[in-house]
């Protein structure tokens, strides 16, 4: 049996309960796996758990790249097509994802699970976020620019929450949280007003002897 | 109410008084789920009420426009407030057009794939806002179409909105609840019914080949097995909106020709179907090449009642109408006046409906009607301009008129200015009340 089969019988066992187990042995007794097979390739639950958000980002990549129109989006349609994707793949497993992400209880910090999906996300933003910036879509401003990832990443958490929670039947408010969410982000990462500020303030400070 | 000593005029007042508002909403939020944190539960409808109060009050602050929006409400509830709630409803929901990654969304919410695998071609851009949703142009062997999108959580929008609204007139405005749930009740229905595309689609096909028959008017063809409840596929129709036609000074015979279309169009609905396009938007037709008249967007109709029929057009029949007694009567049914008003109110709207609805009933009197009549036009305006000013209407504690006239006053309002706005020349007896 290898990892993937694991995960696979794990999001099925999930499917049938109210609450995720913490203990391994409730798993493995109930799906008749072999535990030695199992700590073979997860140390406990929390690395099951995190091995199978992994899988979840690999297969929004991967629907992604099996589309036409992917490649000619900007980076903010970039952007949107990843959540609405990624919103596409989280449904197929609804139930046993919500199980995992109800452990979640502080809004605003990443629970252990998503530590993996953090990085896969992280990197791909970053490399989307560089084109942004040659592409003349993101400004890169002082200081501020370092935490446009992290500030992305506040983002995805923001959405995985509004998705947990989002119980209607056609899930209209996860589809307009992503939209405005995004469109919010790539209005304040694009030249605004207030560069426009910071640099007359700047020209008025280098020239304040103008003035008088 | 608290007293008002001033009215802030400048604009960076008005501005500060809308950014204290919403810091006031913000903090009845905050305390509404810091309570909900402390005890667990908390009465939602407290929180809606304290809003609404609040957001009165800045109104009624400003005075100006956004107080006229509150009073529209309760005044004119006969057959403004449909308008204004739709701009209401629409104001609170404008966003930038929707991004092409939801449009494929959605698409393949509904069909399981992206549009592209379906027409040959297809606007990355929205080429037209619709209500509630955005039009985009695409093409299937040969054949335009235009495909309507609706924006996600519009009909959630709607819905609280309409709370609010509603809150304001019973709380702030003291009307009476009754009688404006009738009101929003029936403002919401035809809301929600304009949010849901299949009903919308199914309206379309019944009511356009029910119509089929009549003299230049054109129907496009609609498309189910493109469309789902928030989509909406049919035929693109070429042509020129109203207000290009007009402006290339078309002849008075092409003229008149456009207007006797929608005139029987509409008498045609109303006398025989009994069924109707409740939204005559100019934007809503399309004058083609030969002078037809394409109809385009059938979200908003309404079903008349048969009762409610009878008595309404029993206004517009002269010979009912003389004999006082009769009038009375049909006022009542039609809740124009109520039992408990008192004799000056009565009189007061017994008139003042008398006129409205012997200015209005008008073009029926004659056989042909010009509706290029500025004196005409004047007259309605005056009459309107007169009653948002008068006093006994302010006071009244009633909703005046039926639920059912709300849409229907609305399309004879918008029929009549869109038949001005074309300048035609009508014979108005093709279709006749049959009652």
């Amino acid at each position: 049996m290898d990892k993937d089969k694991i995960a696979q019988t794990y999001l099925n066992y999930l499917g049938g309960l109210e609450k995720a187990p913490n203990w391994v042995f409730r798993f493995t007794d109930a799906t008749a796996i072999d535990q030695e097979e199992f700590y073979r390739h997860f140390a406990d639950i929390g690395e099951l758990e995190r091995w199978l958000w992994t899988l979840q980002w690999e297969a929004t990549m991967k629907s992604l790249i099996a589309e036409a129109e992917y490649e000619g989006y900007t980076i903010r349609e970039k952007l949107l097509a990843i959540y609405f994707t990624l919103v596409q793949v989280l449904n197929q497993n609804r139930h046993a994802l919500v199980l995992i992400l109800n452990r979640w209880m502080i809004p605003g910090t990443t629970p252990g699970f998503l530590r993996d999906f953090k990085a896969h996300f992280c990197q791909h933003i970053k490399s989307l976020l560089k084109q942004g910036i040659e592409n003349g879509e993101v400004e890169t401003r002082p200081l501020i620019s370092t935490y446009y990832t992290d500030l992305l990443w506040m983002q995805c958490l923001f959405l995985l929450r509004v998705w947990k929670n989002d119980q209607e039947e056609n899930q209209a408010t996860i589809d307009e949280a992503i939209e405005r969410a995004v469109n919010l982000a790539f209005d304040l990462l694009a030249y605004t007003p207030v560069d426009a500020g910071v640099a007359f303030t700047r020209f008025i400070y280098r020239n304040k002897k103008m003035l008088f | 109410m608290k007293e008002q000593s001033r009215i802030p005029t400048g604009k960076v007042k008005r501005a500060a008084k809308y950014v204290t508002t919403s810091a006031k909403v913000s903090k009845n939020y905050l305390e509404h789920y810091a309570k909900k944190m402390w005890t667990g539960q908390a009465n939602e409808s407290i929180l809606h009420q304290k809003n609404a109060q609040d957001i009165f009050d800045s109104l009624a602050e400003l005075k100006g426009s956004a107080l006229k929006v509150a009073q529209m409400l309760s005044l004119d509830s006969n057959s403004l407030p449909a308008e204004y709630l739709n701009k209401f409803a629409e104001a609170q929901y404008s966003t930038p057009p929707l991004s092409y990654p939801l449009v494929v969304n959605t698409f393949k919410k509904s069909f399981q794939a992206g549009p592209l695998s379906f027409f040959d071609s297809f606007s990355k851009q929205a080429v037209n806002a619709a209500s509630m949703g955005q039009v985009h142009k695409a093409s299937k062997d040969g054949m335009d179409l235009a495909v309507k999108i609706q924006y996600p959580g519009v009909s959630e929008s709607v819905k609280s909105d309409l709370k609010v609204a509603s809150l304001v007139a019973k709380n702030v405005l003291k009307l009476n609840p009754v009688e404006i749930d009738h009101y929003l009740e029936e403002v919401e229905e035809r809301l929600l019914e304009e949010t849901d595309y299949t009903h919308e689609l199914s309206r379309s096909m019944e009511l356009s080949s029910l119509c089929g028959d009549l003299d230049n008017i054109k129907f496009p063809q609609y498309f189910p097995r493109w469309s789902s409840k928030t989509i909406l596929t049919m035929e693109w129709m070429h042509g020129d909106h109203m207000g290009p036609f007009i402006a290339q000074h078309p002849s008075q015979h092409s003229k008149d020709r456009v207007g006797q279309a929608l005139w029987d169009f509409y008498q045609y609905q109303i006398h025989e179907l009994k069924t109707l396009h409740a939204d005559p938007h100019p934007g809503n037709f399309i004058i083609q090449e030969g002078g037809k008249v394409a109809i385009i967007d059938f979200g908003c109709t309404k079903k008349l009642p048969y009762d409610f029929y009878q008595s309404y057009f029993k206004l517009l029949d002269p010979n009912s109408f003389r004999v006082s007694q009769n009038r009375d009567q049909l006022f009542l049914e039609l809740g124009f006046i109520h039992a408990d008003d008192t004799p000056e109110e009565r009189k007061f709207f017994s008139d003042t409906i008398t006129e409205t609805i012997e200015l209005l009933g008008r073009p029926f009197y004659q056989s042909t009607f010009d509706f290029s009549d500025e004196a005409y036009f004047k007259e309605i305006f005056r009459l309107g301009e007169r009653l948002s000013r008068s006093a006994v209407l302010r006071q009244s504690k009633h909703a005046r008129g039926s639920r059912h006239a709300l849409y229907l006053n609305r399309t004879f309002f918008g029929l009549y200015n869109l038949l001005h706005q074309i300048q035609a020349k009508i014979n108005t007896r093709k279709y006749l009340p049959n009652i």
